[in-house]
């Protein structure tokens, strides 16, 4: 099962992960993608399919001053 | 000295601004008009989690702002680094701001776990901004792993309790070479004075904006407070008469 930010989500396996980040309106601009512990740098999003056990952590910026 | 000589300089890069700004606690509205009243130039923010549902902090940010990530969340040095390296990739730029805080009670930083860090990250390339509890040897170890500024808190995180470890961070200011940046509690603006007064290089400030009533109107107070205090500091302050007094007009020439 693929986990998203620590969460199961079946369908998500198979997917390139800009569809993937496309289909959850994610801003491409505020997310860095780490994939079983190694981040996933912008270009190579395309290319990069989601495996049927991969752990996807999604980062962004929020508010926060320390 | 001119005012254009007189730069805040980190890792490189130059500041004509002493007030680093924080995001958090108050609505993404009011960062422009924020942003723009304390005239600041760099911005922290946090890294968290995604949720698509939330609003792009990155669409409220001015154009030309320096974001200054942080690792906020991050209880020991390894954390710390895998937030610095993930906040990288998101900023395309080297500068973060080094927080480790296990403590969740009163929000004491690690200064240990932090040096450890620093090296990490000073090594990889960052221009690393640590926050801690100020003390005067583990500011050493910082400046010696690569540390670009030392950041001491003046009192625990968003009390607003102003400069609690004032004559600790007099201590840094006198004896450390890289700039000594005042990092919460900082809760009024004659305190971001004081601060800067002392020799600090510049002042972040967040909740004390964030829980005033006029936000935008307290960025303002601030950016006046740091700047007031910055002339102090270059203009010399005069001395303090500790008993007795001193007459500032002409003793002799009295009509009677």
């Amino acid at each position: 099962m693929v986990t998203v930010n620590g969460e199961p989500l079946a369908d998500a396996a198979g997917q390139n992960l800009l569809t993937f980040l496309q289909q959850r309106q994610t801003p491409v601009d505020n997310v860095v993608v780490e994939l079983n512990g190694t981040i996933i740098h912008r270009p190579e999003y395309e290319q990069t399919l989601i495996q049927p056990n991969d752990k996807l952590e999604l980062i962004s910026f929020v508010g926060g001053g320390r | 000295m001119s005012e254009e000589a007189d730069l805040l300089t980190i890792g490189g890069h130059t500041f004509t601004s002493r007030f680093i700004l924080g995001s958090g606690k108050y609505s993404y509205d009011l960062i422009d008009s924020a942003i723009n009243q304390a005239k600041a130039q760099i911005i922290t923010m946090a890294l968290r989690r995604t949720d698509s549902a939330e609003e792009n902090i990155l669409n409220y940010i001015p154009d030309g702002i320096t974001i200054l990530p942080n690792t906020s969340g991050s209880t020991n040095a390894e954390e710390a680094i895998r937030t610095a390296r993930l906040a990288r990739e998101l900023s395309g730029s080297n500068f973060i701001k080094l927080e480790v805080v296990p403590d969740k009670k009163y929000l004491m930083p690690d200064n240990h776990e932090t040096v450890k860090a620093t090296e990490v990250l000073a090594n990889e390339g960052f221009i690393v901004m640590p926050y801690v509890l100020p003390d005067l040897n583990i500011a050493r170890q910082l400046v010696d792993a690569g540390a670009a500024t030392v950041m001491p808190l003046a009192a625990p995180i968003g009390t607003n309790k102003g400069l609690a470890t004032k004559d600790l961070i007099q201590i840094l200011i006198d004896e450390i070479d890289v700039p000594v940046i005042i990092d919460a509690g900082i809760g009024r603006p004659s305190e971001a004075a004081e601060a800067m007064e002392m020799g600090a290089a510049a002042i972040m400030a967040n909740t004390s904006m964030a829980t005033a009533e006029n936000i935008p109107l307290m960025a303002e107070a601030f950016r006046l407070g740091v700047e007031a205090g910055r002339k102090a500091y270059l203009a010399g302050p005069g001395r303090i008469i500790e008993r007795g007094a001193v007459a500032s007009s002409p003793l002799t020439g009295l009509s009677k």
